[in-house]
């Protein structure tokens, strides 16, 4: 029988990296649990990793080309942009470091993760493999699309 | 007017008899000549001009804008600004006014959503407010409302409407409206107060399926309404600006055990001719911790070059933004109001702008513009990971009693009719995988079928199963295994 226990937001952690793995700065979160992140140059990619407790919940590629924008992630955005990938090799071992995989702590996909997942598959056949190799960290794809067309 | 579907006699052009032919946005077409026509100047022909050129004055700013967001979908064989106009004569008085309020874009399916606290709030220069659905399609709860759509009105004194037309499409938290505000450098520019506005709301379905169909599919009727400064008495009626924002310094000096903050005013830096008659009024909200406060009116005597604020011994560990301007003693107000970002503590320490707001929840993040060379994002975690949070706190997730101390590998079941193989010392098993704790020896046994025998092992990791004896076969779980069993015919 699982025992209940009360979530620590102060256990969130959003921290930003290059694609080489770099930790270059840590999103700000407040008492309402928003997250924030300023300071990022436009056009460059970087990777966004959301953890609780050191636990990896979610990978991000984020590219912003627009100077001066705050880009509102949420999960219709990363279904918006519909975009799947493998994490690179380099970002994954640096990212290993410092998170504990989400798999051996028995962290399901979300219900809009799948519904992302749905889609992705609905259109690539390609990328079959980043979900059925437990190896792999899954990043999704956030800015692009959304960042252009809405404010 | 007639369309040529095929030409005639080629792309006809000019005139036979009296049938004109020309081409009208990439059609051919043919219609009846008609001879000069008398201007027609009875009072009912210049009314309808008036109501005409009073209807195009007011679509014109808009219509690359919104009448091309929404009309697009429906100009077929004309164009959105001919959809605009069709639909918005008949709402133009005879005296050649259409309010804001009448405006029809698009053809929205939706009932018109309620708003809330539709406020304009002077400190930040923002309007916002909080918008309820009402009876608009459900939508499926892990997807959020994130398509919005606001027709700002200026308070114009001209004659001329004066539209904001930056918000086309918006991307905000489920139920709130922001609009854009920009770094505490913007002091003096209230460009964010409408008179007046329209909001329509857009599903995320709707808006993502408007990438390749109809944006009406979905599409709210719009909602008026006009927004309320949150501080009574503001207004942007005067421009004159008497007190710049130069000719004001602060700084916190410490007396004894107690703090205070001092403003000082440069007079020759105003336009008073008199400063002695004027009283400086001002309004601050201040930044402390994760809170925020809004604070004020405080009175400054300008006959007095400098004014206190005594903040105890603790001082003030915060940021602040005030809000001022200038009163004659008998109560009116002559100067503009203007802002100032009060951006350290008594602490020396600096405290950035956004960065203050985001922490104290005074707006959200998403509306922040930054500066130029920068861009960010934002957004919550509630929204993001809901889901996780009620697993995590129904104990089903990362229970410290559950947490496996190492990972896992696995070894798939090797069995097939032409025989088994048994497999020992696996933690659990399921129908196609056996699972072990690391570096664990698996003990194989194959067992053939009747008029079979084992012949083999294959596949990537066959090279590491090591024979015991006995027919049986151990394998080191250093990793996860893909591992075949072969049998042939005895």
């Amino acid at each position: 029988m699982p025992t209940p226990q009360t979530i620590d937001y102060s256990k969130f952690k959003i921290e930003v990296f290059t694609p080489d793995g770099e930790l270059i700065k840590e999103a700000m979160i407040n008492n309402a649990h928003d997250f924030y992140c300023a300071g990022l140059t436009p056009g460059q990619e970087y990777i966004i990793a959301f953890s609780y407790d050191d636990i990896l919940l979610l990978c991000a590629s984020f590219v912003c080309n627009t100077s001066g924008k705050v880009i509102y992630l949420n999960p219709a955005h990363f279904i918006f942009n519909n975009g799947v990938d493998m994490l690179s090799a380099k970002a994954g071992a640096e990212l290993a470091k410092i998170v504990k995989r989400r798999e051996e702590y028995k962290v399901l996909f979300q219900q809009w993760e799948k519904q992302l997942i749905e889609n992705v598959l609905a259109t690539n056949s390609k990328v079959v493999n980043v979900f059925s190799n437990p190896h792999f960290t899954v990043q999704y794809k956030a800015g692009y699309e959304l960042a252009k067309i809405v404010k | 007017m007639a369309r040529l579907s095929n030409g005639f006699l080629g792309n006809a052009s000019g005139k036979i008899g009296n049938v004109v032919f020309s081409r009208w946005r990439r059609i051919e077409t043919a219609r009846q000549y008609q001879p000069d026509i008398q201007d027609a100047q009875s009072p009912a022909q210049i009314r309808q001009r008036s109501r005409m050129v009073a209807l195009l004055q007011f679509l014109k700013p808009l219509n690359k804008t919104f009448i091309h967001l929404y009309n697009a979908p429906l100009a077929v064989g004309s164009t959105p600004w001919a959809v605009a106009i069709k639909a918005n004569m008949q709402n133009v008085s005879p005296e050649g006014f259409l309010p804001l309020e009448k405006l029809i874009l698009g053809d929205p399916r939706f009932p018109a959503p309620e708003l809330t606290d539709v406020i304009f709030n002077p400190f930040l220069n923002q309007t916002s407010f909080a918008f309820n659905p009402c009876n608009n399609p459900a939508v499926p709860t892990p997807f959020p409302l994130v398509a919005t759509s606001v027709l700002g009105k200026y308070i114009s004194d001209s004659a001329n409407h004066e539209f904001d037309t930056r918000h086309i499409l918006c991307s905000f938290p489920d139920g709130k409206f922001f609009c854009s505000i920009y770094g505490d450098q913007f002091n003096n520019v209230f460009d964010n107060w409408w008179a007046g506005g329209l909001f329509w709301l857009m599903n995320f379905n709707t808006y993502f399926n408007a990438r390749f169909n109809d944006i009406n599919s979905g599409l709210s009727n719009p909602v008026y309404f006009q927004t309320v400064p949150t501080l009574d008495g503001f207004s942007t009626d005067i421009t004159e600006n008497q007190v710049p924002n130069e000719a004001i310094t602060w700084q916190y000096i410490l007396t004894g055990s107690n703090w205070s903050l001092i403003f000082t005013i440069d007079f020759s830096k105003t336009t008073l001719t008199n400063p002695s008659d004027h009283t400086l009024i001002f309004w601050a909200v201040s930044f402390l911790d994760t809170l925020h406060e809004q604070t004020g009116p405080y009175e400054w005597d300008l006959a007095n070059a400098t004014f206190e604020i005594p903040l105890g011994s603790a001082g003030f560990k915060g940021s602040a933004i005030m809000l001022f301007s200038i009163f004659k003693k008998t109560g009116e107000r002559i100067s503009c109001f203007n802002r100032l970002y009060i951006d350290k503590g008594s602490d020396n320490v600096t405290y950035p702008y956004f960065e203050q707001l985001f922490n104290c929840n005074y707006s959200y993040p998403s509306s922040f513009i930054l500066p130029e060379n920068q861009s960010g994002f934002c957004g919550s975690i509630d929204e993001l990971f809901g889901e996780f949070i009620e697993l995590y706190e129904q104990g089903i997730i990362h229970n410290d009693a559950d947490i496996p101390s190492t990972a896992e590998y696995t070894l798939p079941s090797m069995n097939s009719t032409l025989g088994t193989v048994n497999v020992t010392n696996y933690t659990h098993a399921d129908a196609s995988s056996f699972y072990f704790a690391p570096n664990t020896l698996a003990i194989l046994t194959p067992t053939p079928a009747v008029g079979n025998v084992f012949s083999n092992w294959t596949g990537i990791d066959a090279a590491d199963v090591v024979s015991i004896g006995g027919g049986a076969y151990e394998l080191l779980m250093s990793k996860t295994r893909a591992l075949t069993a072969v049998f042939i015919p005895a």
